[in-house]
């Protein structure tokens, strides 16, 4: 299928009233949660063009000379971003240094917030992933981005924040200026099950009643919360409002595609939790369609 | 995603100014990204910032990106030249009026050789819109199978560089690239100029000249058993109108006098108006045409006066090590230097 892009992304921006929209071409449309790698194939193509866009965002918005905050999800797809920044990171040193007033640690203008993911219950792989990703980030971006409390993930087995500290990271993070995400669907094989253990009692029943997930935060399809018992877990993330403070001011920018990924991206989209999106061709046309068919 | 040598596809200069490529939502990166389904088609060529900008979408594979030097650097130089050469399908030139740069003599010779050769020249976000939507796919199948018409003369042959790992190095006259540009009135003054010393003049490695200078000069110094397939050759170069005008005012050289390998060593490029004047800017940009004698009209309008300002900037690049004569005068006080070689 060729689609026209120019009226795709325009339409998309429009429809969702997004700041961006990239949409990408990729050779497998379906992704499957039991077989990771064709997730995992269309995240490498979205992951490249994310990489384009956050760190162009990163070169703009760090040279203004207001103070930048980053957010950092998990997962897959952000993990690649990271391999890719990495890549540019090779042959752009000098260009990379124009983020922040570096002279001085101390007075840095780029912080780091990130989602700590991190359960009673073997949740350390998530966390450190995305432990990694920040610590990766910070030193692609020659340590101008600080990761808080980077500790307390590269000491599993931990026991993550505690309220108090969940309460301070999403402060924190309704504060930020961009961040970076990915979503996923809700389903049993869901990675809160097989590796977090997560009592299926507490988290919402899978079905159509829920759409997915955007770093921890469970929706509807109709983009309303889910209300869900994650605290229990001690995850750290933004809540629903927090999100959609971002978006407004900021940038949400939700990198996901595929199939079973689109249910959640239209949640995200029509709760307005995130103000860019980069997804592929055949999701983004699903979307114009469904969202048109469900107004009209 | 793969690394694989691919095939060379229709090609799309690209220049856009910083302020219309900074920004994750800037015009120049959203339409690379808004018509990435019909650009990946392409290949691309651009100047330093830009090709980097392209890559970075991460949408375009590096090797699909021609890099050239950055604006300031002398990449205008090369794309410009490049047009001339015929090897773009369409020039995209994005600038913000803001920029301060926008209007440098080498922009404006860009555009000018776009237009002298009837390249698509793109110069707004609207235009780019139009151009992908509607006249790519176009662009596309007019470039399929259609081969490249060669700038080069026939008796074309690479030059030897004058700089290495950026350092300057002295070559022998035989080694060198000389370059005889002449403008309107002047072109009697340069004929005059290189048959007072054509012997000396035939020491050099190669001579660079644009078109019409080039075809007078060796068209006055071409034996008469050799004049009539030269003058075939000129006619399909200038035409027979512009080739009876430049026989009508040639001086008459006594036979003994004329020297062949001058005339061998002479390759005429485009005429000024053509672009011949960026091709050799571009020849200067590559180190390889060294000294450049160049009669330059005071007291007559050129169509072409952007490119004459362009090359005279490139041979100013601190890059670049070359000198320049632009008066009669000096040009044969210098000349009266040069040793006199005898070939056979």
């Amino acid at each position: 299928m060729r689609s026209n892009h120019t009226h795709l992304n325009a339409k998309l921006r429009t429809a969702f009233q997004l700041r961006e929209a990239i949409t990408v071409d990729v050779n497998h449309e379906e992704d499957d949660p039991l077989q990771q790698q064709h997730s995992n194939h269309i995240g490498e193509y979205l992951a490249l063009a994310a990489a384009g866009y956050f760190h162009e965002t990163l070169m703009h918005e760090g040279g203004n000379a207001k103070e930048l905050q980053i957010g950092i999800a998990w997962g897959f797809v952000v993990s690649k971003i990271a391999d890719y920044l990495e890549e540019r990171h090779s042959r752009e040193v000098e260009k990379l240094n124009k983020i922040g007033h570096h002279e001085n640690p101390r007075k840095r203008t780029a912080r780091n917030f990130w989602f700590p993911l991190i359960g009673n219950f073997g949740l350390a792989l998530e966390a450190s992933q995305a432990g990694e990703i920040c610590h990766r980030l910070c030193e692609i971006y020659d340590g101008i981005v600080e990761p808080l409390g980077i500790g307390t993930i590269e000491n599993p087995p931990c026991k993550g924040p505690s309220p108090a500290e969940q309460k301070y990271f999403c402060k924190l993070a309704e504060k930020g200026d961009v961040i970076l995400t990915s979503a996923s669907h809700w389903h049993e094989h869901h990675l809160l099950f097989r590796i977090g253990r997560c009592s299926p009692n507490k988290l919402p029943p899978v079905g159509p009643q829920v759409a997915g997930l955007l770093a921890g935060v469970f929706l509807a399809p109709d983009g309303s919360q889910v209300p869900a018992a994650l605290e229990h877990y001690r995850i750290a993330s933004l809540g629903y409002e927090g999100f959609q403070q971002v978006a407004s001011r900021g940038r949400v920018i939700l990198v996901a595609g595929g199939k079973l990924h689109r249910p959640v991206i239209l949640a995200a989209l029509r709760g307005k939790l995130a103000s860019v999106l980069i997804t592929t061709t055949e999701t983004g046309v699903w979307l114009l369609n469904r969202q048109a068919t469900e107004l009209s | 995603m793969t690394s694989e040598p691919q095939p060379r596809r229709p090609r799309i200069g690209v220049l856009c100014g910083a302020r219309t490529r900074h920004g994750p939502e800037s015009v120049f990166l959203r339409f690379m990204r808004d018509h990435y389904d019909i650009l990946r088609e392409f290949d691309f060529c651009a100047t330093g910032g830009t090709a980097q900008s392209i890559v970075d979408i991460g949408l375009y594979p590096e090797e699909r990106v021609e890099f050239l030097n950055s604006g300031s650097r002398g990449g205008v130089v090369q794309l410009t030249a490049r047009v001339a050469k015929g090897e773009f399908v369409a020039v995209l030139f994005l600038t913000d009026p803001r920029d301060l740069w926008a209007d440098v003599p080498e922009n404006r010779a860009l555009k000018r050789v776009c237009i002298e050769k009837q390249v698509h020249l793109i110069t707004t976000r609207a235009g780019a819109d139009e151009w992908a939507v509607h006249e790519a796919r176009n662009a596309l199948s007019a470039a399929a199978g259609q081969s490249l018409s060669s700038w080069k003369p026939k008796n074309w042959f690479a030059g030897v560089k004058n700089v290495l790992d950026g350092e300057h190095i002295d070559l022998p006259l035989d080694e060198t690239t000389l370059a005889l540009i002449s403008h309107n009135q002047m072109k009697q003054e340069m004929v005059k100029f290189v048959n007072n010393h054509v012997h000396q003049l035939a020491g050099f490695h190669r001579i660079l000249a644009t078109g019409t200078t080039g075809w007078m000069l060796r068209l006055v110094q071409a034996k008469n058993e050799s004049l009539g397939h030269l003058s075939t050759e000129a006619k399909q170069h200038l035409g027979q109108k512009r080739l009876g005008e430049i026989m009508a005012d040639l001086p008459t050289v006594e036979e003994p006098h004329k020297n062949q390998r001058f005339v061998d060593i002479v390759m005429p490029l485009a005429s000024g108006p053509k672009g011949g004047d960026v091709l050799i800017a571009n020849e200067i940009l590559k180190h390889r045409c060294h000294k450049i004698v160049f009669f330059y009209d005071p007291e007559t309008a050129h169509p072409h006066e952007a490119d004459i300002r362009l090359l005279e900037r490139t041979a100013q690049l601190d890059s670049v090590y070359a000198f320049c004569i632009s008066d009669p005068r000096s040009a044969d006080l210098w000349a009266q230097d040069l040793p006199q070689r005898n070939f056979p």
